[in-house]
């Protein structure tokens, strides 16, 4: 592994081998059957060094907070209050998750900004390739299906979860499965079932697409001009990783609350 | 197509577990160590808001009360001090009055007793003025009348005198 200078043309992009496609993470290493993959790497270390923020925040948590302490709260109680709005009683419940999905994501996003992200890595080489490919040891995580496929999966299983919760499994139940009006209820309930799966879907690939536009763009600008060129899609960048994680909180914080809603009679 | 799909994005079964187990283990870690914390911290705050918001009506209270107490109090003062003035004002028109009558009473004796002085000097005037006159009688009587007059008739002169001046006087 060494440092490197981020690829700065597009003939880099394309010269990928077909087996490293620019949407799929690479592969780092290999743990008998298991594909350690840089967005893997990535999401680890996000796990970890959130989990020691979070253990560092809550020994420091005092009344009379500092200048972050009072930034995270304000942001905290910011969400908070608009899932309380949304969920009422259910806040306690659907909120751990929601913050989680917002930190989770921002911090990705954000990170993936970084100078240094994805120009640290190594030299690999492929089989069947003469030449050696760099592989950057860290991936912008969200542009790892596998990454926001999971997230969503979670969000749409937490989801249904609460559903099931708050309704019972009969309620649950009624709200696809109904035979008033002629069946046609019933049909409709099939139609909305079908679409929860679009919901993985559109979750997943709603992130996946605008944190994957945004490396291809950022790459493209350097392409031309590696200074001041790629500065103002950099505030972009900064734009969409808080529009990002906050459009995938308040869908899923949507969705849970419309199918926690009993369903009139 | 799916599979396609999939492959192309790298999508794998095991890579998409080790993500969803990653993120469970974030999700639980911020929900033992991060959020109970915060909710401590932050429930304390609006407690101690709720609190110093209960305070304030208590305050508010206490000096609404303390306010009607001292409008009372003034009202009672003002009323006493009325009461005290009336007192002063009726004593002070008692003194004036008394003061009033002593002078009048005292203009009375002085003037009395100027009077009498008046009246004992004019008695006092009047017998010198007679002594003169009933003397000035007796040279003239006895100038025109080339005679010594004796004790008698002195007498009956200055009676003489005495009498017309009384009756013109």
């Amino acid at each position: 592994m060494r440092m490197t200078e981020p690829q700065t043309s597009n003939s880099d992009i394309v010269a990928l081998p077909s087996e490293y496609s620019i949407s799929a993470p690479e592969v780092i290493f290999q743990m008998g059957f298991f594909p350690v993959t840089n967005s893997l790497i990535t999401s680890l270390l996000f796990t970890f060094y959130l989990s020691i923020i979070a253990i560092f925040v809550s020994n420091k948590m005092s009344m009379v907070p500092g200048k972050v302490q009072a930034l995270f709260e304000i942001f905290f109680e910011y969400i908070f209050n608009m899932t309380e709005k949304m969920a009422a009683k259910n806040v306690y419940s659907y909120f751990p998750w929601l913050m989680t999905f917002v930190l989770f994501i921002l911090v990705a996003n954000l990170s993936a900004l970084l100078p240094g992200f994805a120009s640290i890595g190594l030299y690999k080489t492929l089989e069947g390739e003469a030449d050696q490919v760099f592989i950057p040891l860290f991936r912008s995580i969200n542009s790892d299906l596998n990454m926001t496929l999971a997230l969503a999966l979670i969000s749409v299983f937490i989801t249904h979860f609460f559903a099931i919760r708050s309704l019972g499994i009969v309620g649950y139940l009624k709200k696809w499965f109904s035979f008033k009006m002629f069946g046609i209820s019933l049909f409709v309930g099939l139609l909305e079932l079908i679409a929860e799966f679009t919901k993985i879907i559109s979750l997943s690939f709603r992130l996946f697409g605008n944190i994957m536009a945004g490396k291809i763009l950022l790459k493209t600008a350097k392409s031309f001009f590696p200074f001041i060129i790629p500065l103002p899609f950099y505030f972009l960048e900064v734009m969409v990783a808080f529009i990002q994680s906050a459009v995938f909180m308040m869908l899923t914080l949507v969705f849970m609350v419309i199918l926690s809603k009993k369903e009139e009679d | 197509m799916l599979e396609r799909m999939f492959s192309d994005f790298g999508v794998q079964p095991i890579l998409l577990l080790a993500q969803i187990v990653n993120f469970l283990i974030l999700f639980l870690v911020l929900r033992k160590f991060l959020y109970p914390p915060i909710f401590k911290v932050l429930e304390a705050r609006k407690n101690g808001v709720l609190k110093s918001l209960e305070n304030e009506d208590k305050i508010e209270q206490r000096l609404l009360a303390i306010e009607n107490e001292v409008t009372q109090r003034l009202s009672v003062a003002s009323k006493e001090a009325n009461k005290i003035i009336d007192t002063a004002s009726n004593t002070a028109d008692e003194i004036i009055a008394k003061a009033h009558q002593k002078g009048q009473s005292d203009i009375e004796l002085m003037l009395e007793q100027a009077q009498y002085t008046i009246s004992q000097q004019q008695e006092d005037m009047k017998k010198e003025m007679s002594t003169k006159y009933a003397q000035l009688v007796i040279v003239g009587v006895e100038k025109i009348t080339n005679k010594v007059l004796g004790a008698d008739d002195h007498k009956r002169i200055i009676r003489q005198q005495l009498k017309d001046l009384d009756n013109n006087l």
